[in-house]
């Protein structure tokens, strides 16, 4: 599944430097935050945490992405990513017209925090099926686990958008050989495309 | 309800699928939420490809979708016509009736159409009767206009002396030909489609498909009748294992939110029991901006 | 704004390159006049037997009207504006098609198997390939549609029924029903009772139906469409692409089949001289030392001399004469293509601008580099235009290639045009200007001179490293 290219970077690991550090921080966010209902298994392969780090960096480090870390599950095959983008990364076409709506009756702009999104790192090379991502989709919650959910009021409709209203949806983070990663929503069940 | 005559799908080729009766058009178009592509030249502007005509050719799904539904029957066309056209004369007596009817229709309209076309040339010949005389006032020589209208006029009516056959008709259909046969021996199975579950989930929430080639899918997807609308998705059906290639996905992303669509893939997640329908799970794919 | 779909898509029409139909009545929406009694100006359509008469002022746009919306808000006025365009769509498709009252009706008889045994071999007249065995409608009267269409059969002898008259290929014969340019006739005995010989006997109306039943389209298609390949008949992808061609005012013709393909090809190709020099003056394979620099460290006086060394890669060299590889199923050439009918005859016709493979895109995978080369092999050299020359048009030269064909992909009626082309990067000598420029400069600045020669030594330890 994963190149020379790779095995080659998880060889260096823990030989100081880059790979080390990262893979320390990949430690302490695990322990840290799933210690709950989410057992840690170590029956991931090294290329898939090494694609996981190599994501983490790039959304740490080029997309300033903060409290970004890796989750582990016993039913995922793989381990996601999730942390809080600088700025808010998805709309859905109907909040818009909602928020649009709101703004038009109390006259103000409302602010558009940030949300926490899921992200599932992946090699261009590789293939998957859609019983695979079935399965990511299934085995998630549309919030990640450090989200504070809204707690929605029923008469502000744009703002179930954050709450119940929000669709399963994962980044997918494909990793190239040249370390380049390039993201894109996968959204679960039919999501109408946004007009902008 | 009410009953609407089954439409006739017309197999021709083994595997290609055309509806010709503009009435059987309409009704799965309005009915089913299919639209298919029209595909043949126009006879009234055939040197245009914005807007065809009749046949429309519909895919395998879509077939089979009508046919499902009872909205639909097949026939081998070529079986249908080679028995159709060995009959004997007196058989065949209700579609010539037809043809001939549609025939004697024809020319009336085409006389009509005629005797408007001479009036609004009189009306021609009599407003450059007045310029000329208004001109000949004016001291300008018109003669040529003058020869010209004559000439045309002796012209249209030797044409009129002779007794002219009737107009030639080619009718749309062979309803009449072939009628009371195709329930018997032409009608063919529809064979199963790997995209059918996926294609079905799609026009049972409403949802109209065109060919997908436009922007390198199996589908374009629209949120009703193309018509007035813009396509939401363009779309490939997959098998629930069949892998899916992760430059495929960012591709058909990438293309689609250049186009303002989502990709949009699905594919029929096996029943837990043989008896059940298999859920159909969608995903969509959109460019994050990232 | 980005293409989006129907009415601004760029496949409705074939894309092809300098696209310039010189059909007279090639505009789109422009009415033929080959009914001459038609005329142009009536505002006021006859509102009886709307169905017999052609409705010059519907168009596309009285069918699509007005912007599409992004989806349903179940209003009054999306659900009319809808119903308006299904209407107009129903009007225009009731539409039967009526032919010439005047006498000069074009009648086509279908005899599907007057020609299955023809042996058909290559004219020594070198008149182009004729397809007897595929013709099945005999075709009886003209008019403008059908003149570039339809071959007579020689050599049949006197008296024999039809003698004389052209012959249609499937395709040619849908289309022209299609287009409401010929009657299709279905014959109750053979040629003989069609056609008995001596003067045609004046037709009345009685007779008309006990040599034949008129065919409807319906009947036309069950008829004249069959699986690919398949004698006498034109499969539904190739026929829709012909037909949409047809519409653009292209004269398009059944390309002859693959032997006589090479032989044609064949007497196209130049001397064995030329295939030698042509040779010769190519690629030279060198073979560098297994060791050390691949540029041995020197002063150099020209980048040629430097890039010939670095010269690794083996490049692709276009040759004027075919090379001998098998067109590979799908991709064969099925059409030729011309883009208008000057100097062009039935039975002479000059070199085609277009050789074109029909696939579909349901069942064919994007070709591979065999089919592609294959394909284009079967096609003769076209290279670049002599007036392109100079660094200014190398992307026009690498662009348009040494030979092309193109493939029309249809997906159920939707077509879509790919032009592939043989292209020759190793022709463009790129490097051959830095030197010119340093001509330019003139000998006798050494200055100058020296410096980009220690530039160039430099580049070359680069080079050295990167390679070892």
């Amino acid at each position: 599944m994963c190149n020379d290219g790779q095995q080659r970077s998880m060889k260096e690991e823990g030989t100081g430097g880059r790979g080390s550090r990262a893979s320390e921080s990949q430690l302490s966010h695990t322990t840290q935050h799933h210690n709950q209902n989410i057992t840690i298994t170590m029956a991931f392969t090294q290329p898939l945490d090494a694609l996981a780090k190599i994501v983490l960096d790039n959304l740490e480090y080029q997309h300033d992405w903060t409290e970004v870390y890796i989750h582990t599950q016993s039913n995922l095959t793989r381990p996601l990513i999730y942390g809080l983008p600088p700025k808010r990364l998805y709309i859905h076409p109907d909040e818009q017209v909602e928020t649009i709506k709101a703004e038009k009756d109390r006259n103000d702009r409302i602010p558009q925090e940030p949300e926490n999104e899921w992200v599932l790192p992946l090699h261009l090379s590789e293939k998957w099926t859609p019983a695979q991502f079935a399965a990511v989709f299934d085995a998630i919650k549309p919030h990640p686990p450090s989200s504070d959910v809204v707690q929605e009021t029923d008469n502000i409709p744009w703002m179930a958008w954050r709450g119940s209203k929000r669709g399963k949806r994962i980044l997918l983070a494909t990793v190239q050989d040249d370390s380049t990663v390039t993201y894109y929503w996968l959204h679960d069940g039919l999501v109408k495309p946004r007009q902008n | 309800m009410t009953e609407t005559k089954k439409a006739r799908i017309s197999r021709v080729g083994g595997d290609k699928y055309l509806v010709f009766d503009i009435e059987d058009v309409m009704s799965i178009r309005r009915n089913h939420g299919i639209c298919a592509v029209l595909t043949g030249t126009m006879p009234q502007n055939p040197t245009q490809n914005l807007f065809l005509g009749l046949p429309i050719e519909l895919r395998a799904e879509e077939v089979k979708l009508l046919v499902d539904a009872g909205a639909a029957y097949v026939v081998d066309e070529l079986a249908e016509h080679l028995t159709a056209f060995g009959k004997s004369r007196e058989e065949q007596q209700k579609y010539l009736d037809e043809v001939k009817e549609k025939r004697v229709l024809a020319q009336r309209a085409y006389d009509e159409e005629k005797e408007r076309i001479r009036l609004l040339h009189i009306d021609k010949v009599m407003a450059a009767k007045k310029n000329k005389e208004k001109r000949k006032k004016d001291g300008e020589v018109g003669e040529e206009s003058s020869l010209f209208s004559e000439e045309q006029q002796e012209q249209e009516q030797e044409v009129v002396k002779k007794e002219k056959p009737l107009p030639g008709i080619t009718p749309t259909t062979s309803e009449n030909l072939v009628a009371g046969m195709s329930h018997v021996d032409a009608v063919v199975e529809v064979p199963d489609h790997p995209f059918y579950p996926f294609y079905k989930k799609m026009n049972s929430r409403g949802y109209f498909t065109t060919p997908g080639l436009r922007f390198g899918g199996d589908y374009s997807v629209y949120p009703g009748d193309p018509f007035r609308f813009h396509a939401h998705y363009l779309a490939n059906a997959y098998g629930w294992n069949e892998e899916i290639p992760m430059l495929d996905l960012v591709t058909s992303g990438r293309l689609g939110t250049a186009v303002k669509k989502s990709f949009l893939f699905g594919s029929e997640q096996p029943a837990p029991t043989p008896e059940d329908e298999g859920d159909v799970r969608m995903f969509c794919v959109e460019w994050a901006g990232m | 704004m980005p293409f989006d779909d129907d009415n601004d898509n760029p496949t409705l029409t074939p894309s092809f390159p300098s696209s310039s139909t010189s059909s007279p009545s090639a505009d789109p929406l422009l009415q033929p006049d080959e009914d001459e009694d038609e005329d142009e100006d009536d505002d006021a359509p006859s509102h009886n037997f709307l169905l017999f008469k052609k409705q010059p002022n519907i168009s596309a746009q009285t069918i699509r009207k007005g912007e599409k919306d992004f989806e349903s808000h179940g209003t009054l006025l999306q659900s009319s504006a809808l119903e308006a365009s299904r209407n107009a769509m129903q009007e225009v498709l009731s539409y039967s098609r009526v032919h010439a009252s005047s006498g000069a009706t074009v009648k086509g008889w279908y005899f599907p198997d007057r020609w299955k045994d023809y042996v058909e071999s290559k004219d020594p007249e070198g008149k182009s390939w004729g397809h007897f065995r595929d013709r099945v409608v005999i075709l009886d009267g003209s008019n403008t549609s059908t003149q570039n269409l339809g071959r007579a059969v020689v050599g049949q002898k006197k008296g024999t029924p039809g003698r004389g008259k052209d012959w249609l290929l499937p395709e040619d014969a849908l289309y022209l029903v299609e287009r409401g340019s010929m009657e299709l006739w279905w014959p109750r005995g053979g040629l003989e009772t069609v056609f008995p010989g001596g003067e045609e006997p004046k037709e009345g109306e009685e007779d008309e139906y006990a040599k034949g039943v008129p065919v409807s389209l319906q009947g036309a298609y069950a008829l004249l469409i069959g699986g690919e390949g398949e004698r006498g008949k034109i499969s539904l992808r190739r026929f829709q692409v012909y037909s949409n061609l047809k519409r653009c005012g292209y004269l398009v013709v059944r390309a002859p089949p693959r032997t006589i393909e090479e032989k044609m090809l064949e007497e196209g190709r130049r001397g064995l001289w030329e295939w030698l020099s042509s040779t010769v003056a190519g690629w030279t394979e060198r073979k560098p030392a297994a060791f050390g620099p691949l540029v041995k460290p020197g002063l150099y006086r020209s980048y040629a001399q430097i890039y010939r060394q670095m010269a690794l890669i083996p490049r692709h060299k276009p040759l004027s004469v075919e090379k001998r590889e098998e067109m590979k199923d799908p991709f064969g050439i099925h059409y030729i293509v011309w883009k208008s009918a000057h100097k062009w005859s039935k039975l002479r016709q000059p070199p085609p601008d277009f050789y074109l493979s029909v696939v579909d895109a349901q069942e064919t995978m994007v070709p591979q580099l065999g089919e592609i080369s294959g394909l284009i092999a079967a096609t003769p050299p076209a290279g670049p235009k002599p007036e392109w020359t100079g660094p200014g048009r190398i992307y026009a030269r690498l662009k348009h290639g040494h030979r092309n064909a193109l493939i029309a992909v249809v997906d159920h009626g939707v077509i879509n045009y790919m032009r592939f082309a043989e292209a020759a990067f190793g022709e463009e000598n790129v490097t051959a200007r830095f030197d010119y420029r340093k001509r330019v400069g003139g000998p006798k600045h050494g200055g100058w001179r020296g410096g980009k020669e220690v530039m160039a030594i430099c580049q070359l330890e680069q080079i050295y490293n990167y390679v070892i």
